[in-house]
């Protein structure tokens, strides 16, 4: 079995290993299931796999697969409207709302559609660290990479999220490289969770 | 021309190199959403300011919000002046947040005024090609 495996491996991951995403993908996944299950997609599978990045398209499948989704939640409307402008123009969809409370609801609704969460900290009733908390706390939300917020430099808070699994903490305003760098290395690092 | 008068920062730059044909009017959209916002947290801020006993919480936490929409279309003297503001909030110094209000609102005013003559200066010099190539 471990000889088969080795050769669909080589077989299999060698021709693929010059396309740019799956490259990125074999090397960040560390379990050759996930691999083999990536390698032998069908479309629907392809939906339905959480943890494997969707930004590449599967060889197997001859349909080219949807951008990142990405859930932006930040009470501020104008901040909205940025960061929503700066995620299409990298290319991703966007959902956007305005608490953590709404947040939570469409995560509900379907947590296997959304690859990134991208929230500000200062938030009322429920700030983006208790956001934060929730979804590392949730076993089937706890995949999903978080992204931190805030115009406040403040070194404790940094600290706090980075501590209880924020993938990254942004100083407002948010800038275009910000969100193309971060929004890519969040996605890649997906199976490692 | 308004960003070298020091009124906007780097970020209203960064916004204006997200236009594109999908979105060729993004930053005047993002501009007229704060300026219709922004008198709403101003008038909330006096409000909270005539209120006794005083609530330098409540009050910090909406000069936060204006700091922080400010911010987001580089307005940078208006997102200044919240910063100083905001310490007064956190010195209890009524009299410095009062002053400190006075110089928001004559800010905001001029911020106002001058976005919107750029943007109607923007219309009348043609399509946005040109008046991009005009500043550099």
């Amino acid at each position: 079995f471990c000889l088969f495996l080795g050769v669909l491996f080589y077989s299999v991951g060698r021709p693929l290993a010059n396309h740019p995403c799956i490259y990125k993908t074999a090397a960040s996944c560390c379990h050759l299931a996930q691999l083999i299950k990536l390698l032998t997609c069908q479309p629907n599978q392809q939906a339905s796999a959480p943890s494997i990045p969707l930004c590449c398209l599967c060889p197997m499948s001859t349909t080219v697969q949807e951008p990142p989704h990405v859930l932006a939640v930040d009470d501020s409307l104008v901040d909205r409207v940025v960061i929503s402008r700066l995620l299409r123009s990298s290319k991703y969809r966007v959902t956007t709302v305005d608490s953590g409370k709404k947040a939570l609801e469409v995560l509900s609704l379907g947590h296997e559609s959304v690859q990134l969460i991208i929230t500000d900290y200062c938030m009322p009733e429920m700030t983006g660290y208790d956001l934060l908390k929730r979804v590392k706390e949730s076993a089937e939300l706890r995949g999903i990479p978080v992204v931190i917020m805030s115009s406040e430099n403040s070194p404790a808070r940094i600290r706090r999220c980075l501590d209880e699994g924020a993938e990254e903490f942004l100083i407002k305003p948010v800038r275009p490289s910000d969100v193309s760098r971060l929004c890519n290395r969040a996605i890649a690092a997906m199976p490692m969770r | 021309m308004v960003p070298e008068m020091g009124y906007l920062d780097e970020q209203f730059n960064q916004l204006e190199e997200l236009q594109d044909e999908s979105s060729p009017n993004f930053v005047e959209e993002v501009v007229a959403l704060f300026l219709k916002d922004s008198p709403r947290l101003l008038s909330n801020i006096e409000q909270t300011i005539g209120k006794y006993p005083q609530d330098f919480y409540r009050l910090d936490s909406l000069v936060h919000q204006l700091k922080g929409s400010g911010s987001s279309i580089g307005a940078v003297r208006m997102k200044n002046e919240c910063s100083v503001f905001k310490a007064h909030c956190n010195d209890r110094n009524l009299e410095g947040c009062r002053r400190s209000l006075q110089k928001m609102k004559r800010e905001h005013a001029t911020l106002k005024q001058k976005l919107e003559s750029y943007f109607q200066l923007l219309r009348q010099v043609g399509p946005r090609e040109h008046a991009v190539n005009s500043r550099k």
